[in-house]
């Protein structure tokens, strides 16, 4: 995969959660890419010619999880240097050693997490 | 018939056929052991016996009658007792067959419902998150006033469900889960209470908050539960005050093992509510509408009981209210917190001068 591309992936599968968030990206000239589960995440960056410059993950999802997309990019040599940040509402059911992001999410603290670690 | 022969048992008497006596055994043909009744008894002696000898084997039957008798009487009455046993146990059976699907019913029942509650708390999060992070987007939008307004007040109820979401998720458990867990971490309650006087009184504009802390507040606990414990009094301490008196915290680490603090305003709790001040879904119906679910005095003791401490409350017309909580400093921060707090005892026990601080 190439270097990072000035796109991030939001994955969530509360539908309204992706769109307000990509408009908000947007805003500050992101490209923004969504995925309503862990399945169609992992898909999505694997599809991706360019690395994407952040993931915000959801936890809890249908089909596949928060946790398994997270262990499954870290097993990924492909995958395992984009940086990913957890948003939860619980943090207790993070893996250890990710940047978390409580929900709901502040947007300013949103900005503030893109722009230092993406 | 011998006169008592009434009183007797009643005995079928073997069945002999006329001129066959061979099936009956005498003294003169063989040995006794298969005599078996009284009257058989009496019909051998009449029939049989040598007339020298009836009287003594008569006095013997008669013997026999009583005996067999009352081995007969206490056989029934022996009977009787254990059909009556074998009731008694088979309706105990029954009972606690009934008792126990009784419990096990009532057990799922109430199983189901928290499992319920948290379920619906997990899945109401999402959309709420949605709502409020939607609403935040257009408060930031810088579109007309009165959008801001209308997401503000969004944001505030969508803050509030959450909170009731929250105390449900913490319920829940509570009550299924096994307890809360925590996180303890190295914290000076001061500085946690410092925060909260800050935000609250920032959050209550003309309501004052005056806060008193004396030796060291150090300590090993949850910094978000006891941000919890200490945000969930201190509101309640404004909101139920009357407003003309400061709500006031008093901190005392003045003890080796233990921190003291006691949150005070000037409302009254009346008499009948204090007893079930810290029972769950304690609220609405029993005491005065509020815009919680009644849980967070609930969880306020639980997360105080779960740090091995302990709160009570005690509330006068003439004095007001005040939660009274005391936290063990937690055993691996003894050593260090103990230090702190023998300065401050040392000084304390000289007479040495322990001035508050007060922000």
């Amino acid at each position: 995969m190439r270097p990072a591309s000035n796109t991030i992936v939001v994955v969530d599968d509360e539908e309204t959660i992706c769109e307000t968030l990509k408009d908000v990206l947007e805003e500050e000239g992101y490209q923004v890419e969504v995925a309503g589960d862990g399945v169609d995440a992992l898909a999505l960056l694997r599809r991706l010619t360019v690395m994407p410059r952040m993931v915000i993950l959801d936890l809890l999802m249908p089909r596949m999880d928060g946790n398994t997309v997270f262990s499954t990019m870290k097993a990924d040599p492909t995958l395992a240097d984009i940086p990913v940040v957890i948003s939860t509402s619980d943090p207790s059911r993070a893996p250890s050693g990710v940047l978390i992001m409580k929900k709901p999410v502040d947007l300013d603290v949103l900005l503030d997490t893109v722009r230092k670690h993406a | 018939m011998h006169p008592s022969d009434n009183d007797l048992p009643v005995f079928a008497p073997p069945e002999v056929a006329e001129g066959d006596r061979s099936s009956v055994v005498t003294r003169a043909t063989g040995p006794s052991t298969l005599l078996d009744g009284p009257a058989q008894l009496k019909h051998i002696a009449q029939t049989h016996v040598l007339p020298s000898e009836g009287a003594n084997v008569l006095a013997a039957s008669e013997t026999s009658r009583r005996e067999i008798a009352e081995l007969q009487q206490r056989a029934r009455a022996l009977e009787n007792e254990i059909a009556q046993r074998k009731e008694l146990e088979s309706a105990l059976r029954e009972a606690l067959v009934r008792e126990k699907e009784a419990r096990e019913e009532a057990e799922r029942s109430v199983r189901y419902n928290e499992m319920f509650a948290g379920m619906l708390g997990h899945d109401l999060r999402n959309p709420l998150s949605a709502i409020t992070t939607g609403a935040n987007y257009i408060a930031r939008l810088n579109s007309s006033q009165k959008a801001t307004k209308a997401a503000t007040r969004i944001l505030s109820s969508a803050e509030r469900m959450a909170r009731m979401i929250d105390q449900l998720l913490d319920f829940t458990r509570i009550r299924v889960g096994g307890g809360l867990a925590l996180a303890p971490t190295r914290l000076d309650l001061d500085e946690l209470l410092y925060k909260i006087k800050d935000e609250l009184e920032a959050a209550h504009p003309g309501r004052s908050i005056v806060f008193e802390v004396v030796g060291s507040a150090l300590g090993e606990w949850d910094h978000d539960r006891l941000l919890q414990v200490f945000s969930n009094l201190v509101g309640n301490a404004l909101h139920h005050g009357t407003g003309a008196a400061p709500v006031h915290i008093r901190c005392d680490g003045s003890a080796r093992a233990h921190i003291d603090v006691s949150v005070h305003n000037d409302g009254v709790v009346p008499a009948e509510v204090l007893p079930v001040m810290f029972e769950p879904f304690r609220g609405n119906a029993r005491y005065q509408r509020t815009r919680g679910l009644g849980l967070g005095l609930f969880i306020t003791q639980q997360i105080v009981a779960a740090h091995g401490g302990t709160i009570d409350v005690a509330s006068t017309a003439e004095g007001g209210t005040t939660f009274h909580l005391v936290l063990p400093r937690g055993m691996s921060r003894r050593a260090n917190a103990a230090d702190a707090a023998d300065a401050v005892g040392a000084a304390g026990a000289a007479g040495g001068p322990v001035t508050p601080a007060i922000h």
